[in-house]
């Protein structure tokens, strides 16, 4: 299979969506008859290009960050610029890679039925979604996110060997559904241990204090 | 009562959408309720590039010096805010979606417990019930909705309720007055 890959992370530099893919794209390749192209998606000239690109191609893999619970701003730009290929894209097969930050599947469901009503609309085949909570961090602790990695790895290793996804796999690596009902104490003491020690310490780095960080600059 | 209608209608093809929003805000005036009309396309806004600089560097302020301080002035001042915008592909607009985005800011980093639920602690004391308005296209599958809302629910601080232009004014009005 020839496979474009379309990474739409709005950050500037190093980005989870691009550490996720590489893991993919190393499994993908273990069938030596998939190739590959990869296309960056975060500015204005680049979307433009992009859309080229997808139109050209046979098989997609979209891949980009859930920001409030939905695309970012940029990759719903993209789709606007599809508007005009609507029920024109038969032949086309369409997968989609979402991760973020809070580690329960649910935050991603609403965003994957819009994924597969987009695909309708193109008219082109919807193959699918990873979607993957509590990737926040990937790009400073790779090594505390085996577990994500060597599933991405996984993925893209059977995607490359069947052209397809295998659903239970992509059900199994999104787990959990929900977190179960955890102890209220037991919540509080870990967010204030990831306040204190994660977003303290990164306060700090950027010579900013806790009281400093509550700064309303536009209001009360 | 002081109303802020952020119109994200991005195209100029458009003017129905317009029109519709203009209408409403006669009503209003006609009613002697403050209500400001600003159109988002007019504002050159970056998308959020998702650099974190709101949170850690200089917290509450955004890297991009666009307008968008200004509207966000506005934003905290306002008891009720129409997000307004056509279903284009089966979505709000990417101009309201990067105004939305770039509301980050008004949280902070750290984690609380919101109804048993985990959530970014608020920077400021007091939100806007905001709302959405949309348009009723043709091709509109009722999933739209459905799924706009669903998003919005999860989303937005203190969001209500969603309308679309079927929706008669003066009703829209009369309910969004009352929160
Ligand atoms: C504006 C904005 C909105 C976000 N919204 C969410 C969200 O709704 N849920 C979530 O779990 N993470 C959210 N995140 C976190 C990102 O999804 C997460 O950090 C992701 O791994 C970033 O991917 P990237 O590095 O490839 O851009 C948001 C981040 C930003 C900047």
């Amino acid at each position: 299979m020839k496979l474009l890959i379309i990474n739409g992370s709005p950050k500037l530099g190093i980005n989870n969506t691009s550490i996720l893919l590489d893991k993919f794209i190393l499994g993908f390749k273990e069938n030596p008859d998939n190739t590959f192209q990869i296309c960056r998606m975060n500015t204005k000239e680049t979307y433009q290009k992009a859309v080229n690109e997808f139109v050209d191609a046979d098989n997609i893999l979209i891949a980009f960050p859930l920001y409030t619970y939905s695309m970012p701003a940029g990759i719903k730009l993209f789709f606007e610029s599809l508007e005009h290929y609507q029920k024109k894209c038969h032949g086309k097969k369409v997968a989609f890679l979402v991760q973020y930050g809070f580690v329960e599947a649910t935050h991603a469901r609403p965003l994957e039925k819009y994924l597969a009503f987009i695909c309708k609309i193109l008219e082109c085949e919807y193959m699918g979604t990873i979607i993957k909570g509590g990737c926040d961090g990937l790009s400073r602790n790779q090594i505390g996110a085996k577990k994500i990695l060597r599933g991405m790895y996984e993925i893209g290793k059977s995607f490359g060997a069947c052209g397809k996804f295998d659903y239970d796999q992509l059900n199994h690596y999104s787990a959990p559904e929900v977190t179960k009902k955890m102890n209220r104490l037991l919540v509080k003491i870990m967010f204030w241990a990831i306040n204190k020690f994660y977003w303290e310490r990164a306060f700090k780095k950027n010579g900013i204090s806790v009281k400093e960080s509550f700064a309303k600059p536009y209001g009360e | 009562m002081k109303v802020l209608v952020l119109n994200g209608n991005p195209k100029q093809d458009y003017p129905e959408f317009d029109l519709y929003l203009e209408q409403l805000k006669n009503f209003c005036d006609e009613k002697d309720i403050a209500v400001e009309l600003i159109l988002l396309r007019e504002f050159d806004l970056h998308n959020c590039i998702g650099c974190y600089s709101c949170w850690l560097k200089t917290p509450g302020i955004c890297f991009h010096r666009d307008g968008m301080e200004l509207l966000i002035k506005k934003y905290l001042a306002a008891d009720i805010v129409i997000l307004a915008s056509p279903i284009i592909m089966g979505f709000v607009s990417s101009l309201l979606k990067c105004f939305n985005d770039r509301l980050i800011l008004l949280g902070h980093p750290f984690l609380y417990l919101k109804n048993d639920r985990m959530a970014h602690v608020p920077r400021y004391a007091h939100y806007p019930q905001t709302v959405l308005f949309l348009d009723d296209p043709k091709y509109a599958e009722s999933d739209c909705f459905s799924l706009i809302e669903s998003v919005y629910q999860r989303s937005s601080r203190e969001f209500k309720k969603m309308f679309t232009t079927k929706n008669n004014i003066q009703e829209i009005i009369d309910e969004i007055t009352h929160y």
